[in-house]
């Protein structure tokens, strides 16, 4: 014998049905709804190593992308009846179709779509219960379903929900879903091999499933081994991970989500008085905000909660009349206090978690074990975004950082780093923002493979990844990710690994991207104690050829690819200072030095290896200037001109109000211009000033209109008192780390 | 003097064999001295139809369980205070409920900056208390007081109008349910049934806000814009038949039509700041658009057809009305509703003539 009992997934009157039903029918074997491929002891549920919501993760260990999540809440039926089963010892099982055969069936049918329309059967896919609640009246299926079933206690509703769910599939449009039939069959028959074992068995299995199973002493079991034909199920692995009602709510996108998980919670923990407790919760949390909500208040909300209740013909309110009575009675008619109600007692903010006690792969343990070192274990175990700050000379704070830095080589993004973060400010402190996913706790999982702890998995992860890496640009970021990850044998292979790629490396442009990656290695190197030796050699090797096969990168290139080059030039002669070697500075003068005089270079780049030098002192005012008047010369086209001046210009300030000769040439130059030429040079010239600020822009604009002011034109440098003048230039060369001559 | 020539009826005048019916047929549980029980009024209201095949015609179009919330409100023994801005039928739904409710709408206190404690306690007849010294028969018992005497409804309209200390008066009313007569020695303690609508406008500038003592006697509930075009159409264009029909307007004026549509695209677009579709920000002007406004335009343009036009409600007809709903503040509004018809109604097809007759009108 065997009852079926029709449950909702997350339906907190169907769990407090199920166990009185169970209590009655008193049975020796208790089958749920659920993959039986998990593999998974189901013996943790409701013991103390699992705390509520946490989900079932059941995966492919052979591909990690075929995994499914099972949340579970106290008050899910399937939990409530796993929990019944091992108080009163008897066993349990999961019967539905293997989660290996549902992800292959899911693969078939997403190549059934691609085929034409009219192969298409015409499978009921709808949502049949939300048909009904329309018919009834109801805009979701969750608030009719709720009213119906939900807040009627007494386990003789689950014959109620039987019959109307038979009749409902009789009258379905359209075929049943294959899937669902196969589902239903693999069910029955599993049913039925019980059946030669156990006398009295409990099924428990979603509502609109319930007729199918009812009827399997009806069905022959040939007809079910027909449709189950050739159906194979492979081994799936499985695990228990924590959960957060946030994920369990509709709102986040899980279909079978709820409403409002902290009422449900509420519902199923005391059905009697849930509304006094959510309303007085709700009165407390608006007092938190300074608002007023005095206990009279919340009698009369109560109150009008149940007069609204009975208007609308239920005998329990629902989350509903809660809402619109705490706003019109507590509220004053204003919403805008119920966005923060809402995520804290319509959601609710709890978080699940799962003990040690849970057997778990090593490399979960060791990232749990570092958690606690590093005290990120609370952060861990919250929902939501968090904004972290580190101050990197505090040993644990440093290791958190290497933490999260090792988690992004295995693909864990729990941490990352705010970039324009005021905390910034220093090579010691960073800011960093956590936002914990549910995808994360299967991608420890899957980064498993690569080892047991957090340092070994990341060094042959990353190894793997960089076999056939020949990118120096993809190699540098990682080296440089793996030292302040403080991963050394990682940077040692990675060394290695640049090195080959440098000394067979003919591109130039990617050498270009690698250079100020590899400097900024050579700067932090001495914060992080790193051994930066080798990277030094590895600069030596590539920065000579570099300088040589520049002039030859500028030429015949468009203005995308001239704006991208301009800038890792500027990048690299601000990092001139830090390279190793004294020469380099000169290699890459030579460099600056032919592209200036190369007809082909484009003029973007020609304009700035300009500017590079004039502040470099390798070149004097006198010829900056003619290079100046060359490319301002009337042979040139305005539009080559425009971009010369934008690779001299851009972000450069004020240079030109500070050399008066420039400036006249300037000026000169845009008053010659037809007007035809200005209109197409207008962008280019616009982009260049844009990054001045306001103020600077006003500047140019008074100097424009009233000629330069006096004391710019006057430089005599006889007026300067020299004391004070040693003092500055000698501080400003300290800083900026060459000489001012 | 027979209701056929009153320019407007009250609620239970005008409805009166439809709350018959619904008296007649309520099955459900009625608070002592409600004349229906809350499912009733709420039907009421909202509209359908009863078994008998009677048609009740809907009051308020909009969110049904608004009115339940404010039907709910007035059966606990809370107060309740409709809120929101000018137009969205405050005093409509009140009048009706009060009606539905208490078989009589007309216990009103007017709120304006001249009420006096008297509105909403007692007065004096000033004669007889010359002569008589205080006694009942001196007495004038306020809305207020009738109502707490009978078990009704008592409407208070703009309650934010009134003074503050005027208002303070309600405190002990709602609270206490009793209203003591020192000059008499006596009390009027509140009958069963007894309960106040009050009604407030969020808009206007010079209010007094409530005190948070009162406040906290009240449900509030905020009426809302309507939702959609297609409701706010239909608001407008069923009111304006029932007024068209006591307003005796000749009978080939037109009720539906284009015009409506048109008239409330344009003053949604206007209120919510951006265009139908969502693509374009406009600016919205000072003055509120409420469908309550948009009503009177077209009744307005419907008399000005009637009268002197062919019937049909034309672009003209409505253009002065609109012109005037929109530009509140002269020098603001009207560079708005300039604005509005160049970038917008200009080159809207079907809307040529609006901007021509408007256009016209701003010269």
């Amino acid at each position: 014998m065997f009852q079926v009992y029709g449950i909702r997934h997350h339906g907190p009157g169907s769990a407090r049905n199920i166990l009185e039903a169970l209590d009655e029918q008193a049975p020796d074997l208790i089958l749920v709804e659920g993959p039986s491929d998990s593999g998974m002891p189901l013996e943790f549920i409701g013991t103390d190593a699992l705390t509520p919501p946490v989900a079932l993760l059941v995966y492919d260990p052979r591909d990690y992308k075929q995994a499914t999540f099972y949340p579970f809440a106290t008050f899910s039926p399937e939990w409530q009846a796993i929990e019944f089963a091992h108080k009163k010892n008897i066993p349990v099982a999961f019967i539905d179709l293997p989660l290996s055969i549902i992800k292959e069936w899911g693969k078939q049918a997403a190549l059934r779509l691609s085929l034409a329309p009219e192969e298409k059967t015409a499978e009921y896919s709808g949502d049949p219960l939300g048909e009904i609640a329309r018919l009834a009246g109801y805009s979701d299926s969750e608030a009719w379903w709720d009213l119906m079933f939900e807040r009627k206690p007494g386990k003789a509703v689950f014959e109620h929900i039987g019959r109307l769910m038979e009749a409902l599939r009789d009258d379905l449009p359209g075929s049943p879903m294959a899937l669902n039939t196969a589902r239903e069959a693999w069910m029955r028959e599993a049913i039925r091999k019980h059946l030669k074992k156990f006398q009295n068995i409990a099924v428990i299995c979603g509502a609109f499933h319930a007729p199918a199973l009812q009827a399997t002493s009806r069905i022959p079991s040939a007809t079910d081994k027909k449709i189950l034909k050739g159906l194979k199920a492979k081994k799936m692995a499985s695990t228990w991970v924590p959960w957060s009602y946030d994920r369990l709510a509709y709102q986040s996108g899980y279909k079978a989500g709820v409403l409002s998980p902290a009422w449900y919670e509420l519902l199923f923990a005391s059905p009697e008085d849930a509304p006094a407790r959510w309303m007085v919760r709700a009165a407390r949390l608006l007092r938190e905000q300074d608002f007023d909500a005095s206990s009279a208040q919340v009698i009369d909300a109560i109150r009008l909660t149940k007069t609204l209740a009975t208007l609308r013909n239920q005998e329990v309110p629902g989350i509903a009349e809660l809402l619109e009575s705490v706003i019109s009675v507590l509220g004053s008619g204003a919403t805008e206090k119920l966005e923060w109600l809402h995520r804290q007692i319509v959601i609710g903010e709890k978080m699940g978690s799962v003990s040690p006690k849970v057997p778990r792969i090593p490399l979960q343990e060791d990232i749990e074990k570092t958690l606690r070192k590093t005290r990120l274990n609370k952060d861990w175990n919250t929902a939501g975004t968090i904004e972290k700050k580190l101050d990197l000379r505090k040993e644990n704070q440093q290791e958190a950082s290497i933490f999260l830095y090792r988690l992004q080589l295995i693909d864990i993004f729990w941490g990352k780093r705010i970039d324009n973060s005021p905390y910034n400010t220093g090579s010691f402190s960073e800011a960093w923002v956590l936002e914990r996913q549910p995808a994360f706790d299967l991608a420890i999982i899957e980064a498993g493979v690569w080892g047991n702890t957090l340092p070994e998995a990341c060094l042959a992860k990353v190894k793997h990844g960089i076999r056939n890496q020949k990118k120096l640009e993809k190699l540098s970021a990682l080296l440089y990710h793996s030292l302040i990850a403080d991963l050394p044998l990682l940077v040692a292979e990675l060394i290695v690994a640049i090195r080959e790629v440098a000394a067979h490396s003919r591109d130039v442009r990617d050498m270009m991207k690698s250079v100020p990656e590899l400097a900024t290695i050579l700067r932090y190197g001495q914060t992080r104690k790193t051994e930066t030796g080798a990277v030094a050699a590895i600069l030596d090797s590539i920065f000579p050829r570099f300088c040589i096969g520049l002039p030859s990168l500028v030429q015949q290139i468009d203005p995308e690819q001239a704006e991208i080059i301009r800038r890792y030039m500027l990048r690299i002669q601000r990092n001139l200072h830090i390279l190793p070697d004294p020469n380099f500075a000169g290699y890459w003068l030579e460099a600056l030095d032919r592209i200036a005089g190369l007809p082909a270079a484009h003029p973007k780049i020609k304009g700035i290896s300009t500017r590079l030098r004039f502040e470099r002192r390798h070149i004097n005012a006198t010829q900056m200037e003619e290079e100046l008047y060359l490319a301002l010369s009337r042979g040139q086209s305005p539009e080559d001109t425009a971009f010369w001046l934008e690779g001299f210009l851009t972000g450069n300030r004020l240079q030109i109000l500070y050399q008066p000769a420039l400036w006249e040439k300037l000026n000169q130059w845009i008053a010659d211009i037809s007007e035809e030429a200005f209109l197409i040079i207008l962008p280019v010239l616009r982009r260049t000033f844009d990054n001045n600020s306001v103020a600077e822009r006003k500047k140019i604009l008074d100097a424009a209109k009233f000629g330069l002011p006096h004391y710019l034109l006057d430089s005599e440098e006889e007026n300067l008192d020299p004391k004070r003048k040693v003092l500055i230039t000698n501080t400003l060369q300290q800083l900026l780390g060459w000489n001012l001559g | 003097m027979t209701e056929e020539n009153l320019i407007r009826l009250h609620a239970e005048q005008a409805f009166e064999n439809e709350l018959r019916q619904l008296e007649q047929s309520d099955s459900g549980h009625k608070p002592e001295n409600w004349k229906l029980s809350p499912r009733s009024v709420v039907q009421y209201i909202i509209g359908g139809s009863l078994s008998e095949g009677v048609t009740i015609q809907p009051k308020y179009f909009g969110d049904r369980r608004l009115i339940e919330l404010a039907v709910a409100t007035l059966a606990t023994d809370r107060a309740l205070l409709l809120t929101g801005i000018p137009g969205t039928a405050k005093t409509w739904l009140s009048e009706h409920i009060a009606a539905a409710v208490s078989g009589n709408s007309k216990l009103v206190v007017q709120g304006t900056a001249g009420t006096t404690e008297d509105a909403i306690r007692y007065g004096w007849n000033y004669a007889r208390l010359l002569a008589e010294g205080p006694s009942e028969a001196a007495l004038v018992p306020s809305p207020v007081m009738r109502a707490m005497q009978t078990g009704s409804v008592v409407r208070v309209e703009e309650l934010t109008r009134m003074p503050a200390e005027v208002q303070d008066a309600l405190i002990t009313i709602l609270s206490e349910k009793t209203l003591s007569i020192p000059e008499l020695d006596r009390e009027v303690q509140a009958v069963k049934g007894f309960n106040l609508i009050a009604t407030a406008n969020s808009r206007d500038q010079g209010v007094n806000e409530l005190s948070s003592a009162l406040r906290r006697r009240f449900n509030t509930v905020v009426m809302p814009l309507p939702a959609t075009l297609e409701e706010e159409v239909h608001i407008v264009q069923s009111r304006v038949a029932q007024l068209g029909e006591s307003l005796q307007l000749p009978e080939n004026t037109d009720t539906a039509g284009e015009a409506i549509t048109t008239l409330v695209t344009m003053f949604r677009e206007l209120r919510e700041g951006k265009t139908a579709d969502g693509k374009l920000k406009l600016k919205s002007p000072t003055s509120t658009l409420s469908p309550a406004e948009a009503i009177s335009v077209i009744t307005n343009g419907q008399a000005l057809a009637a009268y002197f036009g062919d019937g049909e409600i034309k672009a003209r007809d409505i253009a002065a009305g609109l012109q005037g709903a929109i530009i509140k503040d002269p020098q603001q509004d009207t560079l708005i509703w300039k604005e509005y018809l160049e970038t917008i109604v200009k080159g809207r097809q079907g809307w040529e003539d609006y901007y021509t007759a408007a256009v016209a009108l701003l010269k």
